[in-house]
């Protein structure tokens, strides 16, 4: 039964784009479909996944990295000294459950716009309003459990999709694509026709994708990927992630630092103490890894001190992981790493009571003063002479400036309609000659500068892309994942909470640091959808277990 | 000892592709395009990139496809362009007259353009900035000029460019007459060189070169000898040298570039970091 409609859709989908360029259209023969057999196809291939994911857990559990890895964590567990803890838990405190809730990141946003000399316009500062209340309440709607839908509406929205799908020729695919993503998601929802509707979308939205039809075919992509990740309900994959949590931080670690190792071979210098033109952005994208490897590092060992009440030997290798990763990043020359590895292992220990209100709080001057005396470093070796304060205050005012541009281009629907996002790929960059070949190069060209890169809060692209309304719908939905994804650490256990842990403790450090440069980069908005994906999927795992 | 399993296979294929991608890694090098295609419509467009590459020290040709808006009669040839304004260009012919190239609509010009194509003669391009200093004769400084920049032969050197001015001793009335013949003459024997121009004074002349290649600038002693004026010991401004190669400068090489000129030539160049530009 369901061959019928998915190869209607898909030959609908590709008569369409063969419209569009005026060439012939490719069509798919229900009777071949028919002959498959989509649903046991389906389930074939649930199976095989589930097979493949058993295997790799056996093997990962025999294999010899992982043995090494794990006697090296259990030597340094034996033989390392405890550090005590200076004062009472940080969890203990409201202060510490304070500072690592979502809403810190509302606080920050309002801190670092009291750092600009000077005011924005009314619109700009109704958009940053506005977006921020909308991740509050993006926060708040994260506690809400969705209803579940009743059959009635499956009928319903199945309709309201082939009425979008017939309305093609009246409205638009445009207009259509918009209306029929509200149906299919009440049909991704659905219990029982998520995985199948998912699927859909996704093979609907890829043959979009790959036909060029780019604007189509991204939101039929992406609602049908994290409609599967939602619907996917086999613990294989979590249980594969979380039993080898440790082991996977050791490797996230040891490849970040090979890559470190190669970047700096490359040029042959380090590039804190001369200049990071040159260093291979390819590298140093991998060699980010470490940082990452280093936060779930402390997150595995938080939750084997949990379990084994080694807090104070937790705490020694959690340090030495975090300085290491630290004395790497900064060596680099990359503040926002440095930063990030800082606030994200602070969150990590925070929450596995490694670390004291005390120690959060000398940490945060820690880090205010490694960021002045890498600013100090970084206009010694560019040679602009501006002190540290009146550079914070500039550079903020500056960037707000350029966020005020973005907000009036975008106005409220946007002006760039996501392309300021898909510069952040590279392939995808070169589709607009010229203009960018990356995010913050491209809102430089629409604030009148060519050549160079410009921030412009981590509002601004939204603003240029999606205007007002996306700024707003964008802001609720990382208000929602930021707190689903924080919520799920209760729900989980062992290695998945680590896990979870970590990953709150990145985004959350990540939506800090963005609220500057943004979230525009490519590794980021990876990190950022992967965390969607899996908090969909462990929360769904978590629900039927 | 345990038997490895397909992860420790992932582990070392992990291990074998960064070594791999390490020692494939070309530092950064540019892929060069060396040839830009231009309608007349495009004019505007074109001449911008011209300013752009005459800016950064480019060699480049010009092949235009046109018409002479005097009789309509086809134009279609390769030149040198030495100067450009907003939507218009002047094109030194391989014959050494200069005539000016507009748009397919142009009026003002003599030729309206239908096709610019820009040959692009150069990969890469070091410039710097060549302190002041007396020489025995022209030739000295053109052979100075030749030696400083010789470390650079590795990238194969096309030619070297300077933009300066040559002041001389020389018997001449100041005369803007003989100024300008002085500049006709030079314009149409010199190819390679943007822009000439002569100022006598009682004691001697100067000479304004602007992007001037050491091979052209060669036959100068000559020419000026035919006319009777003998180049004897010269004076130099500070001058911009443009080391124009034919191998590409990798992005790394402009550190070693650098470091070479603060640690070998800071006499003959100004050192500072910032008075050096590598285009790539």
């Amino acid at each position: 039964m369901l061959e019928q409609p998915l190869v209607a859709a898909l030959n609908a989908a590709l008569g369409s784009v063969a419209r569009l360029r005026g060439a012939p259209a490719r069509r798919i023969d229900p009777e071949r479909a028919r002959m498959w057999g989509v649903r046991d196809l389906g389930r074939w291939c649930g199976s095989a996944v589930d097979a493949v994911l058993g295997y790799l857990d056996t093997a990962t559990e025999r294999s010899a990295s992982r043995a090494a890895a794990m006697r090296m964590i259990a030597a340094g567990e034996r033989r390392l000294p405890g550090i005590p803890l200076f004062g009472t838990s940080a969890t203990d405190s409201t202060i510490g459950a304070r500072l690592t809730h979502p809403l810190i990141f509302v606080v920050a946003f309002i801190a670092f716009l009291g750092l600009s000399d000077h005011g924005v316009s009314a619109f700009a500062f109704w958009s940053l309003a506005a977006s921020l209340a909308a991740f509050g309440v993006g926060v708040y709607a994260a506690r809400w459990r969705l209803p579940a839908v009743p059959d009635r509406a499956i009928w319903v929205a199945g309709a309201g999709l082939a009425l979008a799908g017939a309305l093609v020729p009246l409205v638009g695919a445009d207009v259509a694509t918009k209306l029929s993503l509200l149906p299919l998601a009440v049909l991704i929802l659905s219990g029982k026709t998520g995985m199948w509707a998912s699927a859909g979308a996704a093979a609907l939205g890829y043959t979009f994708f790959t036909q060029g039809q780019i604007t189509y075919g991204a939101p039929y992509l992406a609602l049908g990927v994290a409609g599967a990740a939602h619907n996917y309900r086999s613990p294989r994959l979590s249980g594969l992630l979380g039993r080898h949590a440790a082991f996977l931080s050791v490797v996230l670690m040891a490849v970040g630092t090979l890559y470190w190792v190669l970047a700096i071979a490359l040029v042959g210098r380090i590039p804190l103490l001369t200049t990071r033109e040159g260093l291979s952005p390819l590298f140093v994208m991998r060699s980010h890894l470490l940082p990452i490897g280093a936060i779930l590092f402390i997150s595995v060992m938080g939750e084997r001190a949990s379990r084994q009440g080694t807090h104070a030997q937790a705490r020694t290798l959690s340090v030495l992981a975090l300085s290491f990763s630290l004395l790497l990043m900064a060596l680099l020359g990359y503040r926002t790493q440095v930063l990030l590895t800082l606030l994200g292992g602070i969150i990590a220990m925070v929450y596995w009571q490694l670390v004291s209100t005390r120690e959060v709080i000398a940490s945060g001057a820690a880090l205010a003063a490694l960021f002045g005396v890498m600013t100090v470093f970084r206009t010694l070796t560019t040679g602009a002479h501006v002190g540290v304060l009146e550079s914070l205050s500039v550079r903020t005012g500056l960037t707000l400036d350029i966020y005020d541009m973005m907000a009036s281009l975008g106005g409220y629907t946007g002006f760039t309609k996501g392309q300021a996002y898909l510069a952040s790929i590279t392939d995808y960059a070169t589709l607009m000659p010229g203009l960018a070949y990356a995010p913050r190069r491209y809102v430089a060209v629409y604030a009148g500068a060519r050549g160079i890169s410009m921030t412009s809060t981590l509002l601004g692209p939204l603003a240029l892309d999606f205007g007002l309304l996306g700024s707003v719908a964008a802001m609720s939905l990382l208000g929602w994942m930021t707190a689903r994804t924080k919520g799920l650490v209760s729900a989980v256990t062992g290695g998945q909470r680590s896990i979870v842990v970590a990953l709150y403790a990145l985004i959350l450090a990540y939506l800090i640091l963005g609220i500057e440069t943004g979230l525009v980069d490519y590794e980021v908005l990876l990190l950022f959808g992967g965390t969607f994906l899996y908090m969909l999927h462990l929360r769904r795992v978590s629900q039927h277990t | 000892m345990r038997r490895p399993t397909v992860i420790d296979a992932i582990i070392a294929l992990i291990l074998l592709f960064s070594l791999y991608s390490f020692l494939s890694a070309e530092a950064g090098v540019y892929r060069q395009v060396d040839e830009y295609y231009y309608t007349g419509s495009q004019i505007y467009k074109a001449t911008n990139y011209m300013a752009f590459l005459d800016s950064k020290g480019f060699l480049y040709e010009a092949e235009i496809r046109g018409y002479w808006w005097s009789d309509y009669l086809e134009f279609r040839e390769s030149g040198y362009v030495i100067d450009t304004g907003e939507g218009s260009f002047s094109l030194l012919r391989t014959t050494g007259e200069v005539v000016t190239i507009g748009g397919r609509m142009s009026y003002k010009e003599q030729i309206g353009a239908s096709e610019i194509r820009l040959i692009i003669k150069t990969s890469s391009v070091v410039t710097a900035r060549m302190y002041s200093a007396g020489y025995p004769s022209f030739d000295d400084y053109l052979a100075t000029v030749r030696d400083t920049t010789s470390f650079l032969d590795r990238f194969s050197i096309d030619d070297v460019a300077i933009t300066g001015s040559v002041s001389f001793d020389a018997q001449v009335t100041p005369s803007r007459v003989t100024e300008a013949e002085l500049e006709d003459l030079l314009r149409k024997e010199l190819y390679y060189v943007k822009g000439i121009t002569v100022s006598t004074t009682p004691t001697g002349i100067t000479l304004s070169i602007e992007q001037g290649t050491l091979t052209e600038l060669a036959a100068v002693p000559a020419l000026l000898a035919s006319q009777g004026i003998e180049m004897g010991p010269v004076f130099v401004s500070d001058a911009t040298v443009i080391v124009r190669t034919l191998g590409e400068i990798g992005e790394l090489d402009k550190y070693g570039i650098k470091r070479h000129i603060a640690d070998e030539l800071a006499d003959v160049l100004d050192a500072d970091e910032n008075a050096i530009h590598i285009r790539l």
